[in-house]
């Protein structure tokens, strides 16, 4: 049984988020945008809505005034779109127009009027109905079904505090229709992938915390709500899964009934609190079940690939992995060719090599099945052969890469990196010894693959190391600066199903539920860090990893229950919160630092019985972990060279307490010998 | 349905403009002399290249600076190399773009920190992560030094006091003001 789960939307939400709209643009090298404005909304939500091309690379090459009481304006819309040789679409307008008109737009397109590659962009302004809702959800269906997806069309949703102002009356139906939808949606669970599970948890949270209304402002509120209506939206974009028709009269029962409306107050709030601007973008279509390795033909053909190049470890081609999926490929599809030989950290002579493999064997598409390290050299190689000329350097750094590249399916064989869904790629220059990092949303791949199958042999020592990471990678994304709702709820569930199921696939190897649901939560942690980012655990893990080449999972699990003690002032609600989740029956209630610190206690105490079941294989302290000549790996006099390195590491930012040089001193030496963090010792910050 | 083509009036942002490009000639001001009076920061900019060259922009045609290492008459020196807009191409080992010029004034209006601001997505960074972490740490240090203390808690993540802070301030003042 498999399920799938595709969003292609990203959102922009909160505080001037409208305002890096032109520069979404301009990143998606859309240079002729048209701004189609709502003539009923107010002067001021007009002007905005042209202001925010003031001063930006993008500027728009007309301006539309439309009446939501105009009939047939979509076929003259269509006509300027052509006339104008726009590339993308700027709607200001609110939902009931906008699903009317994206509606029409879309039937254009599948009748080839316009050409297909047409960002389009909505910002929200006002609230909407259900009937627009559901139109908005089965457009969205539509694309995907079509594979229309990344830079292609309603790609952009902005959610700002300027544009969509509203009244108390709009909030609460806005909520409320959240609400009702997310609920209608509840009882399909069981048929849902489990990231669109996640995102139905955030619909439902920010829906109730929007309509509770206890601490927010109104406008936070209403944006909230948006938000929800957008998460649920999504949720809708799964293909098994629609609103049924008789939702229209349930809907109209429940906006009537207030003693229904009351009962939602009285649920319980979450606790950690909305930013106030943030992005979310998780566009990868998700495949996840017992057995989906042979969904690749058609994932394959959707795609419109008859030539993939594989490249996967030497024990997944011992193992005839391959065939799973390439007995299926009929006369249609033939394997151009299959590398095994990918070095320990991707290598920017081996993507070089392997793309001039690429060329000469006339591939159309990439099939990467193995850990990081394969991934990321499968991101390098996509970047090579899909732009005619350049080398890989020319595209290293942030959003350099602003093309669609060619097809791109991957099966990760551990169950930690989330490389399958995040927008980064590290290649090492061996001969200058230098790693270069590409960021851009285009590095993503097009299809995850999740199997239960592909890490069942993996060890028990690599078994733990990445479960760890992935639980770190889930953890860091609740407590970071950059924490946002929807990538909240996708980290908590991850965190829920790592706690569950990391002894369990330790103790029994062949459990392929519990393995399936390892790579789930380790995907649902890549989705949650790629948009929240991590912190001050992996910062130090860089820095020791960089300068003792200790593996990247044993570290991450030693500074793990440190990074978290030392964040503990700034982070108590967030970990209380995750303590709710995984402990239901040891939580307290109203004793938030207390249950952050029991939570801390649980994660130590994981790492102690993963330690055990290993019999010692997975070290809990930094003097513990041994070299492949069994050596000590690390000296205590390299302490005060890590600490310095650990300063230059990015995530340093997104940690929420500041992080200096003597306080990494501190944690390394806690570590060294496995003693707790000396609070005395530590600064706090003020913010 | 009305459509207007081009050329389009767009609205003016004329004080958020103003008020942008004064703070960033503080700013850049700032930098020369702190580098120069500053061990801290000359600490953290010794450690970078030779000839470190950093471009600060607002995206689009926003208020922008490049500066650059030099070591004249023996001295610790940032030289001004001209207005990044006007000369994309200069090498710049770093390039700090802020998204939109509303951005640009929430973080130096002091709405949101530095960090804060990177954590919500408002900067498009070019260039090596050290060097990255080294610059804004400097400028957090230099906004600790230029502001008074309740403005500077607004713009950094933990606000630390030193020694001889008001001496080092008067002198960078004094230096902005007369250079």
């Amino acid at each position: 049984m498999s399920t799938t789960y595709q969003n292609p939307i990203k959102i922009l939400s909160g505080k001037k988020g409208a305002f890096h709209l032109p520069g979404e643009l301009a990143l998606n090298d859309c240079s002729r945008p048209i701004l189609i404005i709502e003539k009923e909304l107010s002067s001021l939500k007009k002007k905005t809505a042209k202001g925010l091309f003031s001063y930006s690379s993008v500027n728009p090459i007309a301006i539309t005034f439309i009446s939501r009481n105009e009939k047939k304006i979509a076929q003259e819309i269509v006509a300027n779109i052509i006339a104008l040789k726009t590339d993308s679409i700027v709607f200001a307008t609110g939902m009931d127009l906008f699903a009317s008109l994206l509606k029409e737009i879309n039937l254009a397109l599948k009748n080839r009027c316009l050409p297909k590659r047409i960002m389009s962009a909505w910002l929200v302004c006002g609230s909407g109905s259900l009937e627009s809702f559901m139109t908005l959800s089965s457009v969205a269906k539509e694309q995907i079904e079509e594979s229309i997806s990344i830079n292609q069309f309603f790609s952009l949703m902005v959610i700002d505090s300027i544009t969509t102002k509203a009244s108390s009356k709009e909030t609460t139906q806005t909520a409320q229709l959240a609400y009702f939808i997310s609920e209608k949606l509840e009882s399909s669970k069981k048929k849902m992938n489990p990231v669109a599970i996640g995102f139905l948890e955030a619909a439902k949270k920010a829906a109730i915390l929007s309509l509770s209304r206890k601490k927010i402002s109104t406008k936070i509120a209403f944006q909230t709500a948006l938000q929800s209506l957008y998460f649920s939206l999504s949720i809708t974009a799964d293909k098994d899964f629609q609103l049924k028709a008789s939702a229209k009269a349930e809907w109209e029962q429940f906006s009537h009934n207030k003693n229904l409306q009351k009962s939602v107050k009285k649920q319980p709030l979450p606790f950690t609190p909305a930013p106030k601007y943030y992005e979310f973008f998780a566009p990868v279509k998700i495949v996840s079940g017992k057995q989906v390795l042979e969904a690749i033909p058609d994932e394959l053909r959707r795609l419109n690939a008859r030539c993939p190049m594989i490249i996967c470890t030497p024990s997944v081609y011992k193992r005839n992995t391959c065939d799973c999926f390439s007995c299926h490929f009929g006369s249609d599809i033939t394997i151009g060719h299959i590398e095994t030989s990918v070095p320990q950290d991707s290598d920017i002579q081996c993507v070089e090599r392997l793309a001039a493999i690429y060329k000469e064997k006339k591939c159309d598409s990439i099939i990467a099945i193995g850990g990081g390290s394969y991934l990321d050299t499968a991101k390098g190689v996509n970047i090579l052969v899909s732009h005619p000329s350049g080398s890989l350097e020319d595209y290293a750094g942030s959003y350099t890469v602003r093309k669609k590249l060619n097809p791109l399916i991957a099966v990760p064989t551990t169950s930690g990196t989330g490389s399958e869904v995040t927008v980064v790629s590290v290649i090492a220059d061996q001969l200058r010894s230098r790693k270069l990092l590409f960021v851009s949303w285009f590095l993503l791949p097009d299809v995850a693959i999740l199997d239960s199958r592909i890490t069942l042999t993996l060890p028990a020592h690599l078994t733990a190391a990445t479960g760890m990471d992935a639980l770190c990678h889930a953890i860091e994304s609740v407590i970071s600066t950059a924490q946002n709702r929807a990538s909240h709820d996708q980290a908590l569930i991850a965190i829920k199903k790592i706690f569950d199921n990391l002894e369990k696939v330790i103790i029994d190897p062949q459990n392929e539920t519990a393995r399936l649901e390892m790579a789930v939560a380790s995907t649902m942690a890549g989705i949650a860090f790629s948009n929240s980012m991590v912190g001050v655990v992996h910062t130090m893990a860089h820095a020791a990893g960089g300068i003792t080449h200790i593996a990247h999972g044993n570290l991450i699990s030693i500074f793990l229950p440190y990074g978290l003690e030392y964040n503990l002032h700034k982070s108590a609600v967030q970990l209380d919160e995750i303590f709710r989740v995984i402990r239901p029956q040891l939580y307290q209630p109203n004793k938030t630092t207390g249950n952050a610190i029991a939570f801390i206690d649980e994660v130590r105490a994981l790492a102690k019985r993963i330690n055990q079941l290993t019999n010692g294989d997975f070290p809990c302290t930094l003097q513990e972990v041994k070299n492949r000549e069994g050596k000590p790996a690390m000296k205590v006099t390299q302490i005060p060279e890590i600490a310095k390195a650990a300063m230059n590491d990015g995530s340093i930012f997104y940690s929420p307490e500041q992080l200096t040089i003597p306080e990494a001193i501190e944690i390394l030496n806690s570590a060294w010998d496995g003693k707790e963090l000396d609070h005395t010792k530590l600064k706090k910050g003020h913010q | 349905m009305k459509t207007i083509t081009y050329p389009i009036a767009l609205p003016q942002k004329r004080f958020k403009r103003f008020y942008l490009s004064l703070f960033f000639m503080i700013v850049r001001k700032g930098l020369q002399a702190a580098y120069r009076y500053d061990k801290e920061i000359q600490k953290e900019l010794d450690s970078l290249d030779k000839d470190f060259a950093v471009g600060m922009t607002v995206l689009n045609s926003g208020p922008s600076f490049i500066l650059k290492k030099s070591t004249g008459k023996g001295r610790k020196n940032l030289s001004y190399e001209g207005n990044f807009n006007r000369n994309p191409g200069y090498p710049c080992n770093l390039i700090l773009q802020i998204k939109s010029i509303e951005s640009a004034f929430q973080i130096f209006t002091f709405q949101e920190s530095i960090a804060v601001g990177e954590a919500y997505s408002r900067f498009i960074v070019n260039g090596s992560l050290e060097e990255a972490c080294t610059f804004i740490r400097v400028l957090e240090r230099l906004e600790i030094l230029l502001l008074p203390k309740g403005i500077a808690k607004l713009a950094v993540k933990r606000y630390e006091s030193f020694k001889h802070k008001h001496s080092l301030r008067f002198k960078i003042y004094l230096r902005i003001l007369f250079s």
